[in-house]
């Protein structure tokens, strides 16, 4: 009864005016619901006046860092936010972010880079499923890598930020004075490494205690069969005659194609390399060939990426194993909202990331591939690496990146492993040493 | 008579009683802070690490459960471990040597009366006073496989043959950082060893020469046994800073390669920071404490000797 009178006040009262004003607010607030907030430049009201601090590493390409605080201050202004970008070197992003959960306070947002460490830290941080869900649905969908560096527990507790490829880049001059034809193996540039390397132009891949070497060698081996574990992740499988094989061939590319010089390498020294004019090829992230874009145009021309648009071909196959990047919200942050909110403006926003980056960070969305892909398609260099997604895998493959995996990297296991084998150690002895610190690895998780 | 005496004597005791506590106050009260400094900046992190060492703390867990002796079972049955273990050692006792003996070297020719003497002086602790990670890098760069400095010039001098990978090859990458560290750390022993030079009487050494001692026989008998105080507290302060020197073998060869320059602070750092693993990191660090009690022992239990002679 109330309701019906109170009905009828509210016709009286309505005018065609008013009816028009509602009618048109209700039309412009469905239109703006069906948009993102990003899209709409409105954020949550409730995060007006709040602070947010992102630690995030020093970019290889370093206008992508004037990009993205450039980003992250404009994001803040449109939504009354002070929005901070902290950047540190890669090598002590790991350190830095140990120190601040062991501290409980320090950034809102923070980067996990190559060493992903999400199934150590995942209690501490903030669930953003629904916002990694939401991203999926609208472009496609992620690809599989996504969830083995973000998902624990069926929660997505980080979001996959970009991967980092790490292509052949060989030159196709010396390639040409050799007769070879363009490598598609990981056998051809083997051959081409020999050639070069007794013309004074030996390949380079470093085998050191460097994140370049851990990626590097996976990639070799991966392309030879190699599983770091089990589907789960929880065991580990190394131990193959698949390994065998890949360690093989890892030390007669070695012995044929490089010098010792790789067994001192960190994660420049093949930029370096490269950039001198005297390796045949290397495997190593874009930025090596755009450092020397301006610096030296000619050598750039000269250099390609990829094998037929992929990484070699090995006895079971292509692999790239890419370096991985995601950022995280943590539990103690004061500003989870806030994050929330920059964390989705920022994951639709891979066209300025792919365009900034100049190709450098390659996005976990399937809707994205797409060619041409924005800041990719473009250039003829780095348009071979619209199809990375079909051949991206990390570390800890088939299973996640987890705790386990992620200390058998960071401790150089592999590596090492393969240090002591090209300096003579007995194949099954250095193959039993690397066991054995895995298996220890393994089960301290245990 | 006698109640008088009494209440004398009482009234002196009090005053006694009171004058002994007052000091006791005042002496403690002294003492305080020193005391406090060393609980909390020494004894709380070092029993803290303890009780890391005995548990499975990770940096991701709030839970912490305690494992006895696990850890420390697990790091020995590790061959990564036992090499850092070596390693330290070697570094340790090597760099030790050659800083005392270049240490002493140019402690002799920083006393000399020379023109532009101050000047030489702060010259010669530079690499002392210098940040770490610049000495470091600039030294990486010298030692760099294909644009190393010290093999083109040496090359050219004719004094290296071929072109060695400093930091590649195993004895070579310890022996890069051994004179690395010795490089920065020579300094501050000369500084010690100058100031201690600087306390010997004139008189005794003049006495000396005219008794006919030799260089090395006034050296032996009688410059050691006066400068051994600082002498000793030097040594213990280098072997300390040795021990622990992270810095060095992180921006060099960052423990490689095939873990050649692994020592136990680099082993504790990738185990208990950047794997996460507290609790076994805290069991490599705390491995150290054994190594430096009996050195800490027997360089105190000689200073306190020497002092009651």
């Amino acid at each position: 009864m109330m309701d019906r009178v109170s009905g009828s006040r509210l016709r009286k009262r309505l005018s065609r005016r008013q009816l028009l004003i509602t009618a048109g607010a209700g039309g412009a607030g469905a239109a703006l619901s069906r948009l993102a907030p990003w899209e709409a430049g409105i954020a949550p009201a409730q995060i007006k006046g709040t602070t947010l601090r992102i630690l995030t590493w020093s970019h290889f390409v370093p206008a992508y860092d004037t990009a993205f605080d450039k980003f992250v201050a404009e994001w803040g202004q449109a939504n009354g936010v002070n929005a901070r970008v902290d950047h540190i070197p890669i090598d002590q992003l790991p350190t830095r972010i140990a120190s601040e959960l062991s501290a409980g306070a320090g950034h809102d947002i923070f980067q996990m880079n190559g060493q992903i460490q999400t199934t150590l830290y995942y209690k501490n941080m903030v669930d953003v499923s629904d916002i990694c869900e939401k991203l999926g649905k609208q472009y496609g969908g992620w690809i599989p890598m996504a969830k083995n560096v973000a998902v624990v527990d069926g929660g997505w507790h980080a979001l996959p930020e970009f991967y980092i490829a790490q292509p052949l880049l060989w030159r196709t001059d010396l390639f040409q004075e050799y007769g070879l034809k363009a490598p598609s193996t990981w056998e051809d540039l083997r051959q081409a490494a020999k050639i070069g390397k007794a013309k004074g132009h030996a390949c380079g891949m470093a085998i050191s205690h460097c994140n370049d070497s851990n990626h590097n060698w996976r990639a070799v081996f991966y392309a030879f069969g190699v599983k770091e574990t089990d589907p789960s992740g929880k065991e580990p499988a190394w131990d193959s005659k698949e390994l065998r094989e890949a360690m093989r061939f890892s030390k007669a590319l070695y012995e044929e194609g490089m010098t010792s010089e790789v067994l001192s390498w960190d994660n420049v020294s093949d930029n370096r390399y490269l950039a001198s004019g005297v390796a045949v090829w290397i495997h190593d992230a874009i930025s090596a060939i755009r450092s020397i874009q301006d610096s030296n145009p000619k050598l750039y021309a000269t250099v390609n990426i990829g094998c037929d648009g992929l990484e070699p071909r090995g006895a079971a196959g292509r692999a790239a194993v890419v370096d991985p990047t995601t950022l995280a919200i943590w539990k103690f942050s004061k500003n989870q909202e806030t994050a929330k909110a920059f964390l989705e403006h920022y994951g639709n926003s891979v066209k300025f990331s792919l365009v900034e980056s100049k190709g450098y960070n390659l996005p976990y969305l399937k809707g994205w591939y797409k060619k041409p892909m924005p800041g990719v398609g473009e250039d003829p260099k780095v348009a071979k690496m619209q199809d990375w997604n079909k051949v991206a895998y990390v570390f800890g493959s088939p299973g996640p990146a987890t705790a386990p995996a992620a200390e058998v990297l960071s401790t150089f296991v592999v590596p090492d492993m393969l240090t002591r084998y090209v300096r003579g150690e007995d194949l099954e002895s250095a193959i039993k040493w690397g066991m054995d610190q895995i298996r220890n690895i393994y089960a301290k998780y245990k | 008579m006698a109640d008088v005496e009494m209440a004398t004597a009482e009234r002196a005791a009090a005053r006694h009683g009171t004058f002994t506590r007052d000091r006791l106050v005042f002496g403690y009260s002294l003492l305080a802070p020193a005391v406090l400094y060393m609980c909390l900046l020494v004894g709380l992190p070092f029993f803290f690490s303890l009780y890391l060492s005995l548990s499975d703390a990770t940096v991701g867990s709030q839970v912490a459960r305690f494992v006895g002796l696990q850890n420390f079972v697990a790091i020995f049955q590790d061959s990564t471990f036992r090499l850092a273990l070596r390693n330290t050692v070697m570094f340790t006792v090597i760099a030790g040597i050659f800083k005392g003996l270049l240490g002493t070297l140019m402690a002799f020719l920083l006393i000399q009366e020379v023109a532009g003497r101050k000047l030489i002086r702060s010259l010669i602790v530079l690499p002392w006073t210098l940040p770490v990670a610049i000495s470091a890098l600039a030294w990486k760069w010298m030692f760099d496989p294909q644009f190393s400095a010290i093999n083109y010039v040496g090359v050219r001098l004719g004094l290296i043959h071929g072109w060695p990978n400093w930091i590649g090859e195993p004895a070579l990458a310890m022996a890069a950082v051994i004179a690395v560290n010795v490089w920065r750390g020579f300094p501050f022993a000369a500084i010690v060893l100058m100031a201690g030079f600087s306390a010997v009487p004139l008189e005794l050494l003049d006495a000396g020469k005219v008794d006919g001692a030799t260089f090395f026989h006034r050296y032996r008998y009688i410059v050691i046994p006066v400068i051994a105080p600082i002498l000793f507290v030097g040594l213990l302060f280098d072997t300390v800073f040795t021990l622990s020197d992270l810095s060095i073998i992180y921006l060099l060869t960052f423990g490689g390669p095939m873990g050649a320059t692994e020592i136990l602070p680099t082993r504790a750092f990738e185990i208990g920071i950047q794997a996460g693993a507290l609790g076994r990191g805290a069991a490599i660090a705390l491995v150290l404490f054994p190594i430096l009690l009996p050195v800490v022992y027997f360089l105190l239990r000689n200073l306190r000797r020497r002092e009651t002679l």
